[in-house]
Protein backbone atom coordinates (compact mmCIF):
# COMPACT_ATOMS: atom_id res chain seq x y z
CA UNK A 1 0.00 0.00 0.00
CA UNK A 2 1.45 3.34 -1.01
CA UNK A 3 1.49 6.43 1.18
CA UNK A 4 1.60 10.14 0.54
CA UNK A 5 4.04 12.58 2.13
CA UNK A 6 3.53 16.35 2.49
CA UNK A 7 6.33 16.94 -0.04
CA UNK A 8 4.69 14.62 -2.56
CA UNK A 9 1.36 16.35 -1.99
CA UNK A 10 2.97 19.75 -2.61
CA UNK A 11 4.40 18.42 -5.86
CA UNK A 12 0.97 17.22 -7.00
CA UNK A 13 -0.57 20.58 -6.20
CA UNK A 14 2.11 22.59 -8.02
CA UNK A 15 1.87 20.33 -11.07
CA UNK A 16 -1.93 20.61 -11.20
CA UNK A 17 -1.78 24.40 -10.93
CA UNK A 18 0.79 24.82 -13.65
CA UNK A 19 -0.65 22.34 -16.13
CA UNK A 20 -4.31 23.16 -15.65
CA UNK A 21 -4.33 26.91 -15.24
CA UNK A 22 -0.78 28.13 -15.92
CA UNK A 23 -0.61 29.31 -12.29
CA UNK A 24 2.94 29.33 -10.98
CA UNK A 25 3.26 28.87 -7.23
CA UNK A 26 5.87 27.96 -4.65
CA UNK A 27 5.67 25.70 -1.63
CA UNK A 28 5.08 27.58 1.62
CA UNK A 29 8.19 27.56 3.78
CA UNK A 30 6.64 25.89 6.82
CA UNK A 31 4.27 23.63 4.88
CA UNK A 32 1.22 25.83 5.53
CA UNK A 33 0.38 28.87 3.46
CA UNK A 34 -2.10 30.40 5.89
CA UNK A 35 -5.23 30.06 3.76
CA UNK A 36 -6.61 27.39 6.08
CA UNK A 37 -6.58 29.72 9.08
CA UNK A 38 -8.85 32.33 7.49
CA UNK A 39 -10.06 30.72 4.29
CA UNK A 40 -12.21 32.42 1.71
CA UNK A 41 -13.51 29.11 0.37
CA UNK A 42 -12.96 25.49 1.38
CA UNK A 43 -13.66 22.59 -0.97
CA UNK A 44 -13.34 18.87 -0.44
CA UNK A 45 -13.50 15.68 -2.48
CA UNK A 46 -13.74 12.20 -0.97
CA UNK A 47 -12.24 8.95 -2.19
CA UNK A 48 -12.69 5.30 -1.30
CA UNK A 49 -10.89 2.10 -2.18
CA UNK A 50 -8.04 0.23 -0.51
CA UNK A 51 -7.60 3.52 1.36
CA UNK A 52 -10.36 6.00 2.11
CA UNK A 53 -10.11 9.69 2.78
CA UNK A 54 -10.90 13.27 2.03
CA UNK A 55 -8.84 15.87 0.15
CA UNK A 56 -9.47 19.40 1.42
CA UNK A 57 -8.51 22.67 -0.27
CA UNK A 58 -8.64 25.99 1.61
CA UNK A 59 -8.10 28.98 -0.65
CA UNK A 60 -7.73 32.69 -0.18
CA UNK A 61 -9.84 35.07 -2.25
CA UNK A 62 -6.84 36.15 -4.32
CA UNK A 63 -5.84 32.59 -5.05
CA UNK A 64 -9.36 31.65 -6.19
CA UNK A 65 -9.43 34.67 -8.51
CA UNK A 66 -6.01 33.83 -9.93
CA UNK A 67 -6.94 30.19 -10.51
CA UNK A 68 -10.24 31.05 -12.18
CA UNK A 69 -8.53 33.66 -14.33
CA UNK A 70 -5.94 31.11 -15.42
CA UNK A 71 -8.60 28.54 -16.27
CA UNK A 72 -10.72 31.01 -18.20
CA UNK A 73 -7.98 33.05 -19.82
CA UNK A 74 -9.16 36.33 -18.31
CA UNK A 75 -7.73 38.84 -15.85
CA UNK A 76 -8.15 38.16 -12.09
CA UNK A 77 -10.19 41.35 -11.63
CA UNK A 78 -12.68 40.12 -14.23
CA UNK A 79 -13.45 36.97 -12.22
CA UNK A 80 -16.79 36.61 -10.47
CA UNK A 81 -15.44 35.15 -7.21
CA UNK A 82 -18.77 33.90 -5.88
CA UNK A 83 -19.35 31.71 -8.91
CA UNK A 84 -16.20 31.29 -11.00
CA UNK A 85 -13.83 31.43 -8.02
CA UNK A 86 -15.67 28.67 -6.17
CA UNK A 87 -16.08 26.56 -9.31
CA UNK A 88 -12.34 26.86 -9.94
CA UNK A 89 -11.44 25.65 -6.44
CA UNK A 90 -13.96 22.79 -6.71
CA UNK A 91 -12.44 21.73 -10.03
CA UNK A 92 -8.94 21.95 -8.60
CA UNK A 93 -10.12 19.72 -5.72
CA UNK A 94 -11.35 17.20 -8.28
CA UNK A 95 -8.03 17.25 -10.16
CA UNK A 96 -5.88 17.04 -7.04
CA UNK A 97 -8.17 14.30 -5.71
CA UNK A 98 -7.47 12.30 -8.86
CA UNK A 99 -3.73 12.86 -8.47
CA UNK A 100 -3.86 11.77 -4.81
CA UNK A 101 -5.70 8.59 -5.78
CA UNK A 102 -3.10 7.87 -8.44
CA UNK A 103 -0.30 8.41 -5.92
CA UNK A 104 -2.01 5.94 -3.59
CA UNK A 105 -2.07 3.28 -6.29
CA UNK A 106 -5.29 4.08 -8.12
CA UNK A 107 -3.92 2.88 -11.45
CA UNK A 108 -3.69 -0.68 -10.13
CA UNK A 109 -6.43 -0.78 -7.53
CA UNK A 110 -10.09 0.22 -7.66
CA UNK A 111 -10.63 3.64 -6.11
CA UNK A 112 -13.72 5.79 -6.43
CA UNK A 113 -13.70 9.56 -6.34
CA UNK A 114 -16.72 11.62 -5.26
CA UNK A 115 -17.80 14.99 -6.55
CA UNK A 116 -16.24 18.15 -5.10
CA UNK A 117 -18.34 20.14 -2.63
CA UNK A 118 -17.98 22.93 -0.12
CA UNK A 119 -16.42 21.66 3.10
CA UNK A 120 -17.83 22.35 6.56
CA UNK A 121 -16.11 23.90 9.58
CA UNK A 122 -15.21 20.61 11.34
CA UNK A 123 -13.49 19.42 8.17
CA UNK A 124 -11.43 22.62 8.12
CA UNK A 125 -10.51 22.20 11.79
CA UNK A 126 -9.37 18.67 11.05
CA UNK A 127 -7.40 19.92 8.07
CA UNK A 128 -5.50 22.35 10.29
CA UNK A 129 -4.30 19.39 12.35
CA UNK A 130 -3.55 17.06 9.45
CA UNK A 131 -0.07 15.61 9.13
CA UNK A 132 -0.46 15.30 5.34
CA UNK A 133 -0.66 18.94 4.46
CA UNK A 134 0.93 21.25 1.92
CA UNK A 135 0.65 24.99 1.38
CA UNK A 136 1.49 26.92 -1.75
CA UNK A 137 1.89 30.62 -2.38
CA UNK A 138 1.10 32.18 -5.74
CA UNK A 139 1.28 35.75 -6.97
CA UNK A 140 -2.22 36.65 -5.78
CA UNK A 141 -2.88 34.40 -2.81
CA UNK A 142 -2.42 31.19 -0.90
CA UNK A 143 -3.76 27.65 -0.92
CA UNK A 144 -3.58 24.96 1.73
CA UNK A 145 -4.28 21.34 0.82
CA UNK A 146 -4.56 18.42 3.21
CA UNK A 147 -5.48 14.75 3.05
CA UNK A 148 -7.61 13.34 5.86
CA UNK A 149 -7.51 9.54 6.11
CA UNK A 150 -10.77 7.74 6.89
CA UNK A 151 -11.16 4.27 8.35
CA UNK A 152 -13.84 3.06 5.95
CA UNK A 153 -15.93 3.94 2.92
CA UNK A 154 -18.84 4.59 5.27
CA UNK A 155 -17.09 7.75 6.45
CA UNK A 156 -16.75 9.37 3.04
CA UNK A 157 -19.21 10.97 0.66
CA UNK A 158 -19.18 9.45 -2.81
CA UNK A 159 -22.53 10.83 -3.93
CA UNK A 160 -22.43 10.80 -7.65
CA UNK A 161 -25.63 10.41 -9.60
CA UNK A 162 -25.44 8.69 -12.90
CA UNK B 1 -9.51 19.60 -41.54
CA UNK B 2 -11.91 21.45 -39.29
CA UNK B 3 -13.63 19.64 -36.43
CA UNK B 4 -17.00 19.88 -34.74
CA UNK B 5 -16.27 19.42 -31.04
CA UNK B 6 -18.56 18.58 -28.12
CA UNK B 7 -17.17 19.22 -24.61
CA UNK B 8 -18.97 17.19 -21.93
CA UNK B 9 -18.19 18.16 -18.33
CA UNK B 10 -20.35 19.08 -15.34
CA UNK B 11 -18.05 21.94 -14.38
CA UNK B 12 -18.88 25.10 -16.36
CA UNK B 13 -15.49 26.57 -15.62
CA UNK B 14 -13.70 23.47 -16.82
CA UNK B 15 -15.76 23.41 -20.02
CA UNK B 16 -14.53 26.92 -20.69
CA UNK B 17 -10.97 25.94 -19.77
CA UNK B 18 -11.09 23.00 -22.18
CA UNK B 19 -12.51 25.27 -24.86
CA UNK B 20 -9.56 27.57 -24.22
CA UNK B 21 -7.13 24.62 -24.38
CA UNK B 22 -8.57 23.60 -27.77
CA UNK B 23 -7.81 27.10 -29.01
CA UNK B 24 -4.31 27.21 -27.52
CA UNK B 25 -3.61 23.78 -29.04
CA UNK B 26 -4.35 25.29 -32.43
CA UNK B 27 -7.01 22.73 -33.25
CA UNK B 28 -9.10 23.93 -36.17
CA UNK B 29 -12.77 23.83 -35.27
CA UNK B 30 -15.87 24.87 -37.13
CA UNK B 31 -18.02 24.55 -34.02
CA UNK B 32 -17.57 23.89 -30.30
CA UNK B 33 -20.59 22.91 -28.21
CA UNK B 34 -20.89 22.10 -24.52
CA UNK B 35 -22.96 19.67 -22.45
CA UNK B 36 -23.13 19.35 -18.66
CA UNK B 37 -23.73 15.58 -18.49
CA UNK B 38 -24.30 12.48 -20.59
CA UNK B 39 -27.99 13.11 -21.12
CA UNK B 40 -27.36 16.59 -22.50
CA UNK B 41 -24.54 15.23 -24.65
CA UNK B 42 -26.73 12.54 -26.22
CA UNK B 43 -29.44 15.09 -26.93
CA UNK B 44 -26.89 17.37 -28.55
CA UNK B 45 -25.50 14.58 -30.74
CA UNK B 46 -28.99 13.48 -31.77
CA UNK B 47 -29.62 16.97 -33.09
CA UNK B 48 -26.24 17.53 -34.66
CA UNK B 49 -23.31 15.10 -35.04
CA UNK B 50 -19.80 15.87 -33.80
CA UNK B 51 -16.36 14.73 -34.93
CA UNK B 52 -14.87 14.81 -31.47
CA UNK B 53 -16.31 14.40 -27.97
CA UNK B 54 -14.12 15.47 -25.04
CA UNK B 55 -15.73 13.48 -22.24
CA UNK B 56 -15.50 13.83 -18.47
CA UNK B 57 -16.43 10.73 -16.44
CA UNK B 58 -17.56 11.83 -12.99
CA UNK B 59 -20.74 13.74 -13.71
CA UNK B 60 -24.19 13.83 -12.16
CA UNK B 61 -27.35 12.71 -14.03
CA UNK B 62 -25.46 10.48 -16.47
CA UNK B 63 -21.74 9.86 -16.08
CA UNK B 64 -19.26 9.43 -18.91
CA UNK B 65 -19.20 5.65 -18.83
CA UNK B 66 -22.98 5.38 -19.16
CA UNK B 67 -22.89 8.00 -21.90
CA UNK B 68 -20.33 5.94 -23.84
CA UNK B 69 -22.48 2.82 -23.43
CA UNK B 70 -25.63 4.65 -24.55
CA UNK B 71 -23.85 6.13 -27.53
CA UNK B 72 -22.53 2.73 -28.55
CA UNK B 73 -26.08 1.37 -28.51
CA UNK B 74 -27.15 4.05 -30.99
CA UNK B 75 -24.94 3.54 -34.04
CA UNK B 76 -26.84 6.13 -36.06
CA UNK B 77 -25.86 8.78 -33.49
CA UNK B 78 -22.37 7.43 -32.85
CA UNK B 79 -21.34 7.39 -36.49
CA UNK B 80 -18.08 9.31 -37.00
CA UNK B 81 -17.81 10.37 -33.36
CA UNK B 82 -14.36 10.05 -31.78
CA UNK B 83 -14.30 10.09 -27.98
CA UNK B 84 -11.40 11.35 -25.92
CA UNK B 85 -11.93 10.83 -22.19
CA UNK B 86 -10.71 13.87 -20.23
CA UNK B 87 -10.78 12.85 -16.60
CA UNK B 88 -9.00 12.34 -13.31
CA UNK B 89 -9.81 8.61 -13.57
CA UNK B 90 -6.71 6.44 -13.42
CA UNK B 91 -8.05 2.95 -12.73
CA UNK B 92 -6.97 0.65 -15.55
CA UNK B 93 -10.02 -1.59 -15.37
CA UNK B 94 -12.41 1.31 -15.75
CA UNK B 95 -10.34 2.85 -18.53
CA UNK B 96 -10.26 -0.52 -20.32
CA UNK B 97 -14.06 -0.66 -20.06
CA UNK B 98 -14.24 2.79 -21.62
CA UNK B 99 -11.95 1.76 -24.45
CA UNK B 100 -14.22 -1.25 -25.04
CA UNK B 101 -17.15 1.17 -25.19
CA UNK B 102 -15.47 3.19 -27.90
CA UNK B 103 -13.26 5.73 -26.15
CA UNK B 104 -10.29 6.16 -28.45
CA UNK B 105 -7.92 7.94 -26.06
CA UNK B 106 -7.56 9.02 -22.44
CA UNK B 107 -6.33 12.45 -21.42
CA UNK B 108 -5.62 12.73 -17.72
CA UNK B 109 -6.36 15.92 -15.85
CA UNK B 110 -4.24 17.96 -15.40
CA UNK B 111 -3.17 18.18 -19.05
CA UNK B 112 -1.47 20.66 -21.31
CA UNK B 113 -2.94 21.85 -24.63
CA UNK B 114 -0.05 20.24 -26.50
CA UNK B 115 -1.08 16.81 -25.20
CA UNK B 116 -4.59 17.39 -26.53
CA UNK B 117 -3.27 18.49 -29.92
CA UNK B 118 -1.08 15.38 -30.17
CA UNK B 119 -3.98 13.06 -29.36
CA UNK B 120 -6.36 14.74 -31.78
CA UNK B 121 -3.76 14.59 -34.54
CA UNK B 122 -3.24 10.87 -33.85
CA UNK B 123 -6.96 10.15 -33.92
CA UNK B 124 -7.76 12.08 -37.05
CA UNK B 125 -4.63 10.97 -38.87
CA UNK B 126 -3.94 14.42 -40.22
CA UNK B 127 -3.03 17.89 -39.11
CA UNK B 128 -5.86 19.63 -37.32
CA UNK B 129 -4.02 22.84 -36.61
CA UNK B 130 -5.76 26.08 -37.37
CA UNK B 131 -4.13 28.12 -40.11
Amino acid sequence: MRSLTPNALAGLVLDALERTAFVLAEPATDGAAGAATVPWYVSRVDFAGPQCGRVVLAASDGFARELAAGLLGIEPEEVDPGQQGRQAIDELANIIGGSVVLALGGDEQPFRLGLPAQADAPTLDECLRSSIRAGVVSEFGTLDVCVLPRASAGEVDLRKAG
Amino acid sequence: MSLSVLIVDDSPILRRAIRKAVGIAGIATDRIREAGNGVEALASLEQDPADLVLLDLNMPVMDGERFAAELRSRPEVARGVRIIVVSTEVNRERLDRLRALGAMAILHKPFEPEELRRLVTQLTGESVCAA
